[in-house]
């Protein structure tokens, strides 16, 4: 969830939520009998590597299962010694896991210092753990200024480095000024390519990490109560979602205008129109009218 | 000593709940380091009716999958071909032919190509006008040569248009051209991808063969599951001038067990276990042999084995291009 909403008092969304490490395990070790999933796992935050002991645990369980490559998003915290960080990233390849993605920008920059970045990088490099650097962009933060603040060497260290705009979604969408945003693709496009089937730290299932997993308006299932199996079953057969993926979620908006519902605000990318369009009542309301099928929470409880 | 060193068997591509086709639905062009009478690779026409084949088996196969195309519709995308160049082409009129049947078959195309000068720019520029790509990766090379920096940063804003871009180089020498500062580039999606640093192999992402699997066409036209083996007889899977029915992709008999190597890799071999004990596991090598600098360990052992079990004189890795060349 990154900056699109956690923090050290949790999710804006969400609030303190979290998953607990029997759960994670159990979802882990089902998830690839979801026969579309692709064997990759991810883990990110918030920040996971706050719980490094349950992070350990999940990696060895991927492996088990059979997951081929298994990362984990951290900003990095835990590298301000370069021996704590040495440790950490053998614990890690030990475990199982088969890359690491550091993530440093700007808006990382109170928390965590460029030495401490230079330092993960440099020791998953010693450890024979690829490492991908990960940077966002807006049009006052250019890449540049990230790059500089990390050594030399723990640049050539990264095995990428990938960089992309950081999306009008979440704490983002709110606090950053909508000039501040770079346009990011085509509103009309469909993301069918960019799925990841996402469990947020509620334990609520969604197709995708980059904005609809901060929402509340649709409950497809809760990995506390079912299996992600028969989750991700639903969510396949979902007529709204495959509307969305397969159509782009720009599909939606002549339906919301045709019910009265106003979508006018600029959008710099999909992922930050489909955001909003399950963000607002008035259009929560007005598609909850549309699909009546769907899954969609009782408004009190999308609200909470 | 032959192939039949190795007890073999029939691939099934299509069984199971993950089956192995979702492995080999892209291909990879692994042309010569140096031109050979035969060329950099197989000839472009007589590739793209390659492609075609290939792509009909995909299909085909795809439809007799556990649940066909209806389970394992999600194999359709990110299907491509990729070419990495070790030299910029005196022209790109064979590259582009290649593109072309891509096109027609609805596959990605993804080129990686040196670009030392202005001229280089110049050409890989114009032949992106000309043929749309999925990704596109330009290396600058590790003697020091690089376009100008202002000719540099305008390609690359021309570029980011047109395909996701990668750039390859040392970091150092990437943003004294100027590329980072870039406002329109960083305006789009792109990689930047520093060379390895240290003698050390490569590291690998992951125990398992079946996320760097895909079918591996040699300059001589000889096909391989992935690029560790290529160049090992006993690894082959067929030819391009073959009929798919000949191949192990139409269900000839072949040595290695494909499946196993997808799920778990070929595991520890002697040599990976020599150099282990010698040193931090992922990071040792004791082959000394030029084509080692860009591939994995795991890699280099497993490639070592089917050289020893099969009685090749040599396992002497294919000279491999890292991202610097």
């Amino acid at each position: 969830m990154c900056y699109q909403s956690a923090g050290p008092r949790g999710s804006d969304t969400l609030g303190d939520a979290t998953l607990e490490r029997d759960v994670l395990l159990r979802v882990v070790a089902q998830a690839l009998d979801v026969p579309t999933l692709e064997p990759r796992l991810q883990l990110v935050g918030g920040e996971a590597l706050l719980r490094l002991d349950d992070c350990l645990a999940v990696v060895e369980t991927a492996a088990r299962a059979g997951f081929q490559s298994i990362s984990i998003a951290t900003n990095a915290f835990w590298a301000r010694r370069p021996k704590v960080a040495d440790a950490h990233c053998a614990r890690l390849a030990d475990a199982g896991l088969t890359s690491l993605e550091v993530s440093f920008d700007a808006w990382h920059l109170p928390w965590v210092e460029g030495e401490t970045v230079s330092n993960a990088l440099e020791a998953a490099s010693r450890r024979g753990l690829p490492v991908t650097l990960r940077v966002l962009t807006s049009r006052d933060h250019g890449v540049d200024d990230t790059l500089a603040r990390l050594r030399p060497a723990a640049l050539d260290a990264a095995t990428r480095i990938h960089c992309t705009t950081v999306a009008s979604t979440g704490r983002a969408g709110r606090e950053l000024a909508p000039g501040e945003f770079l346009a990011r693709g085509d509103l009309t496009a469909a993301c069918h390519r960019e799925l990841s089937l996402t469990v947020n730290p509620a334990g609520d299932v969604f197709p995708c990490c980059s904005g609809l997993d901060q929402t509340r308006a649709l409950g497809f299932g809760n990995v506390r109560e079912r299996s992600i199996v028969a989750i991700a079953a639903e969510m396949s057969a979902s007529p709204l979602l495959r509307r969305i993926v397969f159509e782009g979620v720009g599909s939606l908006v002549p339906l919301l205008e045709h019910a009265g519902v106003t979508v006018a605000d600029p959008h710099s990318s999909i992922c930050s129109l489909c955001w909003s369009l399950f963000s607002r009542d008035d259009c929560v309301t007005a598609l909850r009218a549309l699909f009546p099928e769907e899954p969609f929470r009782p408004p009190a409880a999308a609200g909470d | 000593m032959t192939e039949s060193s190795y007890p073999s068997d029939v691939v099934s591509f299509v069984t199971g709940r993950r089956p192995l086709l979702g492995s080999f639905r892209s291909v990879v062009l692994v042309p010569a380091l140096t031109p050979s009478a035969a060329g950099l690779m197989p000839e472009s026409e007589r590739l793209g009716r390659w492609l075609a084949l290939w792509d009909r088996w995909f299909m085909d196969a795809l439809h007799h999958a556990h649940g066909g195309v209806a389970a394992h519709r999600h194999l359709l995308y990110d299907r491509a071909v990729a070419l990495k160049l070790p030299a910029m082409p005196v022209s790109m009129v064979a590259i582009e032919t290649v593109g072309e049947a891509c096109r027609a078959l609805a596959l990605g195309f993804e080129l990686s190509v040196p670009v030392a000068t202005d001229a280089d720019l110049e050409q890989v520029t114009a032949t992106a006008e000309r043929m749309p790509m999925q990704r596109l990766t330009l290396r600058l090379p590790a003697d020091g040569r690089a376009p100008s920096p202002d000719r540099w940063v305008t390609a690359l804003e021309a570029l980011c248009r047109r395909s996701v871009l990668e750039i390859a180089g040392p970091m150092a020498r990437v943003r004294e051209l100027g590329t980072s500062a870039s406002a329109t580039l960083a305006a789009t999606t792109h990689v930047y991808l520093p060379p390895a640093t240290s003698d050390a192999p490569p590291p690998v992402d992951g125990a398992g063969c079946g996320l760097r699997f895909a079918v591996h066409v040699a300059a001589d036209g000889w096909l391989y599951p992935c690029r560790g083996l290529v160049g090992l007889p006993p690894a082959r899977l067929g030819h391009v001038d073959d009929d798919i029915a000949d191949t192990v992709l139409g269900g000839r008999p072949y040595a290695l067990d494909l499946a196993r190597l997808a799920a778990a890799g070929p595991g520890r071999g002697p040599t990976e276990a020599t150099a282990r004990a010698g040193g931090e596991s992922g990071s040792s090598t004791t082959v000394v042999d030029p084509g080692r600098a860009a591939m994995p360990a795991v890699c280099l052992s497993h490639r070592s084995q089917v050289a020893a079990r099969s009685g090749t004189v040599s396992g002497r890795a294919p000279a491999a291009l890292d991202d610097s060349q």
